[in-house]
């Protein structure tokens, strides 16, 4: 290239340089499997949490924890169904750029609907946690009389509160991104104009 | 090793070259084009068994790179990482071209590149790799006549920023 720049000239530049790079993780598998694990755990999860449901209605614990685990057992369920259900779309890859900038509006908008569903979620898990806590106080209050008994409820409450303020937070940031990217695909539209 | 990574590690070899541009051309940062070039790694590898032999592996290939690294960019762009490129010089580069003239008109490029807008240094990055109009329009899901329009217009911007260097 001289001083007055030449195409041809940049493309021989371009194509004979061989920049070189660190050399690649070989780590395919392990990354194509952590991507697989993420959801599996999920599964795992609700494996583990239907026998120990069984084992507790067959026990003789009180009908309020039946209740409890059973309501834990649905809300488990309900989230696993929507951890599954709004990812849906998200496993292809897109092959060219105006089909990645739609993905990646995709992935934003699911974003935003995880971060909605999770301060719902969590919402409705608080509000039947204090229920059953109030209920348990008034109808069976040497549950409550254990030295960790009512430390455990307010954690359980303190940590449900902690994840609603985060899940805003994620909503949040994942609407701001969305109106980028949206303004990306619009720009990249507009550039034929 | 595995039929999937006989193909992957053929197709690397074959264009890495071409994949590196590809980093250095969207990430300054020595660290996050490491990362970057994993991405795109990874991106390869789980799409190569998808290529349905449309286009050429070619095009297939810097397709994922160019994606990847678009993703990337607005990534980075969006947690604040700077992208300076101030810092692309070939400091540190052990690339062939050692011939310093050559050296530095390649840093010219690279910078200039740099300054444009991504869409504008998406289709010169094509266009520079030798890809045609067809395969650039399959590339950015654009009509080939739009692909005319649009390089014409980033080459022009191209030629601005090398000059005013």
């Amino acid at each position: 290239m001289s001083e007055k720049f030449d195409w041809d000239e940049a493309v021989d530049q371009w194509q004979s340089h061989e920049p070189e790079l660190p050399s690649i993780k070989r780590n395919m598998r392990w990354l194509s499997w952590r991507m697989k694990a993420v959801l599996a755990l999920d599964i795992v999860g609700l494996m583990v949490l239907l026998p120990f449901a069984f084992f507790i209605f067959q026990s003789e614990e009180s009908t309020s924890i039946k209740i409890w685990f059973s309501i834990t057992c649905v809300l488990a369920v309900v989230g696993v169904y929507f951890d599954f259900y709004l990812r849906r779309e998200l496993w292809q890859q897109p092959t060219n750029t105006k089909e990645l900038l739609n993905h990646m509006i995709k992935r934003e908008k699911a974003g935003v609907r995880i971060g909605q569903f999770a301060v719902v979620y969590l919402g409705i898990f608080l509000v039947i946690l204090i229920s059953w806590a109030v209920s348990v106080w008034f109808l069976e209050q040497e549950r409550f009389e254990g030295e960790y008994a009512l430390l455990s409820v307010v954690c359980g409450s303190v940590i449900m509160l902690v994840s609603i303020i985060m899940s805003m937070v994620y909503k949040k940031r994942k609407q701001k991104r969305l109106q980028q990217v949206e303004l990306e695909l619009e720009k990249f539209l507009e550039a034929d104009k | 090793m595995g039929n999937q990574d006989r193909i992957f590690n053929s197709a690397w070899q074959e264009y890495k070259a071409a994949i590196a541009r590809v980093v250095k051309s969207y990430e300054a940062i020595p660290a996050l084009q490491e990362e970057l070039q994993q991405d795109i790694a990874f991106a390869v590898w789980r799409s190569l068994p998808n290529f349905n032999q449309k286009s050429s592996l070619k095009t297939y290939i810097l397709s994922i790179a160019h994606n990847r690294a678009i993703s990337h960019v607005a990534k980075y762009a969006r947690e604040g990482v700077s992208l300076s490129s101030e810092d692309i010089v070939l400091a540190g580069d052990n690339s062939p071209v050692r011939d310093f003239e050559t050296g530095q008109k390649h840093s010219r490029l690279l910078s200039g590149l740099q300054k444009l807008p991504i869409g504008q240094r998406q289709i010169l990055g094509l266009a520079l790799e030798g890809l045609s109009y067809d395969e650039i329009a399959e590339a950015l899901g654009i009509t080939v006549n739009n692909v005319g329009v649009r390089l014409n217009r980033a080459k022009s911007a191209l030629k601005e920023v090398v000059e005013k260097q």
